[in-house]
């Protein structure tokens, strides 16, 4: 069950792929300054990817099939085997309609902000769901970065916003 | 893999992170010279030991020269 509910932070739209993505696409309009916070976060959330993926294989490579069915990923089966797949915990493919890239500086960075904070709810309640206290100690992991990462773009908007006001003088 | 090698990569994956981490506190910090220091600090060390654990158990990325046969071997990361 907990495979099916880690899926969540696998295709979801909250989840390591939508943040990767994003980042690494938005970090072509985006100032100068932050570009290297962008490329540097999206690689890591690229990683926290290849986090997830492992732990979904894991708990599901030996499984049978009456056991995949037991755990609600008896649909999951028939259509991907044993093999992973960009899904929601509900079975729904990934779609770039998650994500946006807009283009304004501010609007992105509220946007990132916004997703960390997505993700690290989401990585607290699948804590208060799961019952694995190994991939527990790997989730807590997760959701401290999401912390870190919302700090650094909250600063990132700040030195921003610096820039703003000092253009407006000069 | 041996409780040698497993420590040693665990002990690289925390020098890797704490490289990660620093790095991500230097975009936004960009004048606090302390944690310049630190930065620069850390990731020599993580160069060096990185350098250890290739030397012993083979290459971890594809900069790292190697033979042929060691173009694909395992264990790959989620195999560990």
């Amino acid at each position: 069950m907990l495979a099916k509910y880690l899926m969540e932070q696998y295709g979801g739209a909250d989840g390591e792929l939508a943040a990767a993505l994003r980042y690494q696409n938005q970090r072509y309009t985006i100032p100068e300054k932050v570009i290297g916070l962008l490329t540097d976060i999206s690689t890591e959330e690229f990683s926290h990817l290849e986090m997830i993926a492992s732990m979904i294989h894991k708990l599901t490579k030996d499984a049978t099939p009456e056991q995949l069915k037991a755990a609600g990923l008896g649909e999951h089966f028939v259509a991907h085997g044993h093999a992973l797949f960009y899904n929601n915990a509900a079975g729904v493919p990934f779609t770039a309609a998650y994500i946006q890239a807009k283009g304004d500086p501010i609007a992105d960075l509220y946007e990132d902000i916004a997703a960390e904070e997505k993700a690290r709810a989401t990585y607290q309640w699948l804590i208060d769901i799961s019952d694995d206290p190994y991939i527990n100690d790997s989730l807590r992991f997760l959701r401290e970065r999401e912390n870190v990462h919302s700090m650094r773009f909250r600063e990132a908007v700040e030195m921003l916003k610096e820039d703003q006001v000092k253009k407006t003088f000069f | 893999m041996s409780e040698e090698q497993r420590k040693l990569l665990l002990e690289l994956q925390i020098a890797d992170f704490n490289v990660i981490d620093w790095d991500l506190y230097m975009h936004t910090h960009p004048t606090d010279m302390e944690g310049c220091q630190k930065l620069t600090e850390i990731t020599k060390y993580a160069k060096k030991l990185r350098k250890h654990y290739e030397s012993l158990y083979g290459p971890l990325t594809i900069l790292t020269p190697r033979s042929c046969d060691q173009v694909s071997c395992t264990p790959w990361p989620w195999q560990v």
